[in-house]
């Protein structure tokens, strides 16, 4: 007899449950060891911001209004981030999940389907996301001295119901988009998506908030003007996002009235649209459903024979050029994959506007902002790879997914196919961050030296995470999974991204050694820390040459010795 | 290195944690055989098939291909082997056309000889009115076309062949069969496995009945049924569970 109910979530529990039965033991072992390193991260990650928070709040003036904007900053993005990423996952959870046809065949209520997907959905695409806000939240109570009634209420109440909050966007917007696909063409709404898109980007570019702007921060003037702006809440109130920061800073500010009340209307509408989105959406799932499947059915379509040859014709030998092509075509063939892409450039692409922005406004002559930027720079770079490297390099081994029997029954090497994939993510993304470090350093106006320190930087660092994310994803492999985005999701994908934050992190605090020289150079306090760079560079090349090969050997032994 | 047999399991085990899938194997096929492997359902067939295909590591034992040690010599041993499996999982976004040139690719096929090949394949196992179109769109009976096309591109010396007829319409039936016939006739060998017993019954020179991982019976068709009794009487007589020790 089971332990679990015979509810939706028992029933849920007992598969879960069922899957680690079957597991063997070395499995076992790796998921309680990611469970581990997550909660160990977990906690890393409260102590970090209680650090970044009470060393923000110890700057007079200019700390407290510095952290309310930044914990505005940070749940606004995580918010978006959590639309965007419900959107995606939806197609995968909402739309093409085989469970859903199993579940229509039987005397399951639509409405109840549609919940089960939606519930599984939201748990897919955002545990890893507020896993990251509970350490935000305890961390800002801590530092407020918060007791741990208040601080459970604001995960529980402000947190969880924020997380539901953009689930609900996410996949009310995905339906929609379906409705329209459905009454216009596939084609149509795609090109909806990328407009919504790109105005989005020109939005922000247009009404980018000057409060942010530390013009001429060298001078005193600018920084009393820069400290007003802080100061001033001029938040929309119709985002979400700010409903939990003004919760939060009502607290802060001991204005409970005003911390219940916002913690309620997160509450009350998370409940609401779910209920409405029960059964609105539910009544017409199966509809919806079927209509998006049709579209898919139309998207098929043919190639011209002739196009088959790409296969058997390349300048590279085969089978490299055959799995390279296989590789790019299916990644051109899965909206979802390039879509995602599309969506980081686009991010990419603030970034870069706003540090055009900002490189026009500051003050150059100032080493330490100078060098601070630069340095920042190097590190965002380091987090895109991370990030990239996980969302697209770690399912690269998975995608291969139930065909995979073929490749490993024709005679390909398992050491051959380890380096297609790396090869092919690494010029990718490579190429991607490369540029980014390249633009941004030529907008900065960095010096040779430090222009080389950063591009052997970002590509040691390109190579080590590729290499990290393939052979993760070799020792943490979901065949039966399609959705790239899922597979990320999995307790593996979550450990591919604490190993990759944690090099980073590693790597960023190497590289600082020279650079603080560097400053003090620019300070004309110092010699030119060419001696420090080296030595830098020579400890960073080791470092990655470990992070590159292990995984990757760890990776391929686990592959060649899987049953298929 | 090319061996008189085409496939030997020598001592073949594999363990799946306490159980045992398949127990101690000994079985030889030689060249130009079409051998079939029957079993009830969990007897360890496809687990032996898969090993075969070096799909699946063994516990215990050693496999050939045609001479060639599957474990030392897998690259050698694999470019001998067409392999058909149970369920056809092809890439859903890549045509019918598409994955026969992606496979040409993996066995270093040329250009002109992948493109002479395909649309030989094309036309002999009925596909070139839908060859074009994405693989997500097929139906069961249309991947187990594509892939069985795929399994002899290369002019294979060995075909595994797991479940042939599953999902196939009648004259993809007819097709297959003459298709195995055929190339057992030109000096291939087939290893097939099957619940279908009349299909057992009319292609296979020898039959081997499996049952909890050993090996039951092994016999030449004629023999097995002794000339009047028919295969499924014999097969649910040696599987049932008092029957076949």
């Amino acid at each position: 007899m089971s332990i679990f109910p015979r509810t939706r979530i028992g029933w849920k529990m007992r598969i879960l449950w069922g899957s680690i039965a079957l597991d063997s033991k070395a499995v076992r072992i790796g998921k309680f060891l990611s469970l581990f390193v997550i909660i160990a991260f977990s906690v890393g990650a409260t102590i970090f911001f209680y650090n970044i928070f009470s060393k923000l709040l110890e700057i007079e003036g200019i700390g407290q209004p510095l952290l309310l904007r930044i914990l505005n900053i940070t749940l606004t993005t995580v918010f978006a981030m959590l639309v965007v990423s419900n959107f995606i996952t939806g197609i995968a959870t909402i739309y093409r999940s085989d469970e859903i046809s199993f579940l229509f065949s039987k005397p399951v209520s639509s409405h109840s389907i549609f919940l089960s997907r939606f519930l599984d959905n939201l748990v897919y695409s955002s545990w890893s996301l507020a896993v990251l806000g509970i350490p935000i939240i305890i961390a800002w109570g801590i530092v407020y001295k918060l007791s741990w009634l208040y601080i459970i209420m604001l995960i529980i109440f402000g947190l969880i119901p924020l997380v539901l909050i953009s689930a609900e966007i996410g996949v009310a917007l995905l339906a929609g988009l379906v409705y329209i696909a459905r009454k216009t063409s596939p084609k149509f709404s795609m090109l909806l998506v990328i407009l919504v898109m790109f105005g989005s980007l020109a939005f922000i570019a247009l009404n980018r908030d000057e409060g942010l702007i530390v013009e001429g921060a060298a001078r005193t003037s600018t920084v009393e003007r820069y400290l007003a702006s802080l100061s001033q809440e001029q938040r929309n109130l119709a985002l979400p996002s700010n409903w939990l920061s003004f919760a939060l800073t009502g607290l802060t500010k001991k204005d409970i009235k005003r911390s219940i009340f916002f913690i309620c209307l997160l509450s009350l509408t998370a409940v609401v649209w779910l209920k409405w989105l029960s059964v609105s959406l539910g009544g017409i799932y199966y509809k919806s459903w079927s209509a998006f499947n049709e579209i898919v059915g139309k998207k098929g379509g043919s190639t011209q024979a002739i196009k088959a040859q790409r296969f058997t014709r390349g300048w590279l030998p085969n089978p490299l050029n055959a799995m390279l092509r296989k590789d790019l075509l299916q990644f051109r063939r899965n909206p979802s994959q390039w879509g995602q892409f599309l969506i980081l450039v686009a991010f990419l692409l603030v970034y870069l506007i706003n540090l055009v922005y900002v490189s026009s406004r500051l003050d150059f002559d100032n080493p330490f902002w100078k060098t601070m930027i630069l340095f920042l720079n190097f590190a965002f770079t380091g987090f895109i790879l991370a990030t990239l490297s996980v969302r697209f390099v770690f399912p690269l081994i998975s995608l291969e997914g139930k065909s995979f029997w073929k490749v490993r029954s024709a005679p390909v090497s398992v050491k051959l196919l380890f380096w297609e994939k790396f090869f092919l993510a690494f010029v990718v993304f490579m190429g991607l961050c490369e540029l980014i470090v390249w633009f941004t350093n030529r907008v900065l106006n960095v010096t040779s030296a430090m222009m080389t320190l950063t591009t052997v930087g970002t590509f040691l660092m390109g190579a080590a995470l590729t290499g990290l994310g393939i052979g993760m994803g070799a020792l943490f492999p979901n065949f039966k999974e399609e959705s790239p985005m899922k597979i990320a999701s999995t307790p593996g994908g979550i450990l591919t991204v604490v190993l990759s934050l944690l090099y980073v992190s590693v790597m960023v605090a190497i590289l600082a050694w020279p650079a603080r020289g560097y400053f003090i150079y620019l300070l004309g306090n110092g010699p030119f820390p060419a001696g420090r760079a080296l030595t830098a560079i020579i400890f960073v090349t080791g470092v990655n040459l470990l992070i590159l090969l292990l995984p990757v050997k760890l990776g391929r032994q686990s592959i060649e010795l899987r049953d298929i | 290195m090319l061996s008189t047999f085409a496939i030997e399991f020598n001592g073949i085990t594999k363990k799946y944690g306490n159980s045992l899938a398949v127990d101690n194997l000994n079985l030889s096929i030689p060249s130009g055989e079409l051998f079939g492997f029957l079993g009830p359902n969990g007897a360890g067939k496809t687990t032996a098939m898969k090993i075969a295909a070096g799909l699946v590591r063994a516990t215990g034992g050693k496999v050939k291909i045609c001479g060639y040690d599957l474990e030392s010599h897998s690259l050698e041993a694999k470019r001998l082997l067409g392999f058909v499996p149970e369920s056809p999982y092809i890439y859903e976004s890549l045509t019918g056309r598409e994955f026969l040139h992606y496979c040409a690719g993996l066995y270093r096929l040329s250009n002109p000889v992948t493109l002479e090949k395909v649309e030989e394949l094309c036309e002999g196992f009925g596909i070139g009115s839908w060859a074009d179109r994405r693989a997500g769109e097929y139906s069961h009976g249309m991947k187990q076309r594509i892939v069985m096309a795929s399994a002899f591109l290369h002019n294979p010396k060995v075909i595994l062949i797991d479940e042939p007829m599953v999902g196939l319409d009648p004259a993809g039936v007819k097709l297959v069969k003459t298709i195995l016939t055929s190339f057992c006739g030109k000096g291939g060998s087939v290893f097939l496995s099957t619940h279908t017993l009349t299909n057992a019954e009319e292609l296979c020179d020898r039959v081997a009945i499996i049952k909890s991982g050993n090996v039951v019976k092994l016999d030449n068709m004629s023999e097995l049924t002794d000339g009047n009794i028919p295969l499924e009487e014999v097969f649910l007589l040696l599987t049932s569970e008092d029957g076949g020790s």
